[in-house]
């Protein structure tokens, strides 16, 4: 499985350039054209924007066609490569175009998209025919994407059944309201950057913010009535210390990168990847290095997750102010904490200190990444 | 040209945070100081939804009638047209804190398909009134299709923690549309009763029934103000139904009737809002 593994990293390098275009595409949207973007919030032409929401929809099916073909290109690419000498020309020209036709099929909008359907999909195709002989191999190719046919056909087409979706109601059921202490807080967010790394990306309910909406409005209730906050250790106001990058503070694992070595080489695609990441849209660094299905990448992040979520809780403590004001979509989480809470200054210092931790944190872990890509690159 | 490009996207992005900052910043403390105004504001109006082929005149003899002796307050008309556009008239006074405001849809026409529109178009015109005249808690009151197009509005549109609605008063309003049994359930009943459980649980409910013959006021049949029972029993605190018979029960004359205005002085009128216009 690590083989399979790699080699879905190898091809998702290969991809970077058309991932780092789609998610351009998708901040813009998010910024300028999505009915509750940022600047149809802000300069308040949301109404404008519902009149022409077809340039939404266009753009959406853009966006979802483009996502998609990445995860074609990529099970494409990988079959193509390790399944080159485990069958015939024509039998794996055949087995490509059936496991094309069932990727398709089984992504299906980017905000559903699990990475992990990567190498659990390639790895139940190409670890079984490495097991049989030569002559087997082609039918148990065939027999195995038969499975995800009658997956596809059967329980979502039939029954319009949808996982993702089972799945986040039934973890939205389990948390609830969220949380309203910190260890549970911290405990969830941790989760949440650890399903996140594995490849499990489309549970909003581990995401971020807006799980505890019911709390948050309370929180900004009392605000407003000048009553003292009843909810600071929920979600909303810790996340200002946990999501910047992404979850597990992707963007000082970034830092700790460039720092190793690259700054002087600085490529294009890294100031494009480091953009992205500032607006917290990391995806482009999943695809640029070799962060997923790692236990060493998900053991830092976590404790990156547990000590700024400590960080944070003994400062809320301490008579700082938490995040309680609505912040428009689309603003990055840097400024999140600032914004919501009216000390822009006070947070950017706390949040420069935490990118410092951070950034020692991840160094061993980018050390070894950087040198696992020189590694490659000479062989 | 990749220098040239690098530095372009350095200061591209550097241009776009700092113009995102320096407006959420100015957005965020204008949000706030509204917000602000509306969490702490003292005032409570009342609101009334007129039926259907009923303009924003409809309650002119009401609220003359509760705007007597010492205790008068501003009246604001709104007309929502049919594209959705809100205007305002009347006189308000700043330091009223039980103005009257009249809700009218320019396409007032009956049928479900109208009432769901007009609700959309209710919750549109309370955003404004909110953000125009900075209140969170009000009471509210329908004539006729007036109170369905309030539960409607309360089922689908209201926020409990942006507004609080503490006193409902529907009067003739035909929950059942015509039908004489509650057997028969209409379309709108059925989607009333399975929304239900939207309707805010802190809420009190005045159903007035007006009956010139014994089993209607003219127009709308005494069992259909009733199926609004199955709606609001045991999903809000209290649910009370009152008959009104004798002068002024014909369904039109209702708003005119001395006992619902009456009730309205006793169980709806914000109390301790008295005069706040010293002449």
């Amino acid at each position: 499985m690590r083989r399979v593994i790699k080699v879905v990293q190898q091809n998702m390098y290969k991809v970077l350039p058309f991932v780092i275009f789609l998610t351009f595409i998708t901040l813009m949207q998010r910024l300028f054209i999505q009915p509750d973007g940022f600047f149809p919030t802000i300069l308040n032409y949301c109404n404008f924007v519902s009149k022409y929401n077809t340039i939404n929809m266009v753009v959406n099916l853009f966006i979802t066609l483009g996502y998609k073909l990445v995860v074609v290109f990529i099970i494409t690419l990988s079959l193509m490569s390790e399944l080159r000498e485990k069958l015939s020309h024509d039998h794996l020209n055949i087995l490509v175009a059936i496991s094309i036709l069932i990727a398709w099929n089984l992504v299906s909008i980017p905000m559903n998209i699990n990475w992990l359907i990567l190498p659990l999909y390639l790895g139940t195709i190409i670890l079984p025919l490495r097991k049989v002989k030569f002559k087997w191999r082609f039918l148990l190719g065939i027999a195995i994407n038969s499975g995800y046919a009658i997956y596809i056909l059967v329980v979502q087409k039939f029954y319009h059944f949808n996982l993702t979706i089972f799945f986040q109601q039934n973890v939205n059921g389990l948390i609830g309201d969220g949380s309203k202490n910190s260890v549970y807080t911290i405990l969830l967010e941790s989760v949440s950057t650890v399903a996140n790394l594995l490849g499990v990306n489309s549970l909003p309910a581990l995401n971020g913010q807006d799980i505890n909406l019911t709390t948050a409005n309370n929180n900004l209730v009392a605000t407003l009535q000048h009553h003292v906050t009843p909810y600071k250790f929920t979600m909303y106001p810790i996340s200002s210390f946990l999501l910047v990058g992404g979850t597990g503070m992707l963007l000082a694992l970034f830092i700790a990168l460039i720092l190793q070595g690259q700054l002087k080489q600085m490529s294009l695609k890294l100031y494009f990847v480091g953009i992205l990441l500032i607006f917290d849209l990391w995806w482009p660094l999943a695809f640029m290095f070799p962060i997923l299905w790692r236990l060493d990448v998900l053991k830092r992040a976590v404790i990156v997750t547990i000590t700024n979520g400590i960080i944070g809780s003994l400062l809320l403590c301490l008579h700082l102010k938490p995040a309680i004001y609505w912040v428009p979509t689309g603003m990055p989480n840097l400024f999140f904490g600032g914004l919501a809470s009216h000390q822009l200054g006070a947070y950017s210092i706390i949040l420069i200190t935490l990118l410092i931790i951070d950034v020692i944190i991840y160094w061993p872990l980018a050390h070894q990444l950087t040198t696992e890509i020189k590694h490659e690159k000479n062989n | 040209m990749k220098k040239i490009i690098k530095v372009f996207l350095l200061i591209g992005t550097f241009l776009l945070i700092t113009s995102m900052l320096v407006l959420a910043m100015s957005w965020s403390h204008r949000e706030t100081k509204v917000n602000r105004a509306i969490y702490n504001s003292k005032v409570t109006p009342t609101i009334l939804v007129p039926g259907s082929s009923a303009s924003q005149d409809r309650f002119d003899y009401l609220i003359k009638q509760l705007n007597t002796g010492s205790n008068k307050h501003g009246l604001i008309k709104v007309v929502v047209d049919k594209k959705g556009d809100v205007s305002i008239h009347g006189k308000y006074y700043a330091d009223d804190l039980a103005p009257y405001f009249v809700i009218a849809f320019e396409n007032n026409r009956d049928g479900y398909e109208n009432i769901k529109k007009q609700a959309y178009w209710l919750d549109k015109a309370m955003l404004i009134l909110q953000e125009h005249y900075r209140f969170r808690q009000f009471q509210a009151i329908g004539h006729s299709n007036g109170g369905l197009i309030w539960t409607r509005y309360l089922e689908k549109y209201y926020q409990a923690q942006s507004l609080q609605l503490s006193v409902l008063m529907t009067i003739g309003t035909p929950y059942n549309f015509s039908e004489l049994s509650v057997h028969n359930r209409t379309k709108m009943l059925d989607d009333f009763i399975k929304n239900r459980k939207h309707l805010p649980s802190d809420l009190t409910v005045y159903s007035v029934i007006g009956t010139e013959t014994y089993d209607n006021d003219g127009i709308v049949p005494e069992q259909s103000v009733e199926a609004g029972k199955f709606i609001f029993q045991k999903q809000v605190a209290h649910y009370t139904q009152i008959t009104v018979t004798g002068d002024d029960a014909q369904h039109s004359d209702l708003v005119q009737n001395r006992q619902i205005i009456n009730m309205i002085e006793q169980n709806v009128l914000p109390q301790n809002h008295g005069d706040w216009h010293k002449r």
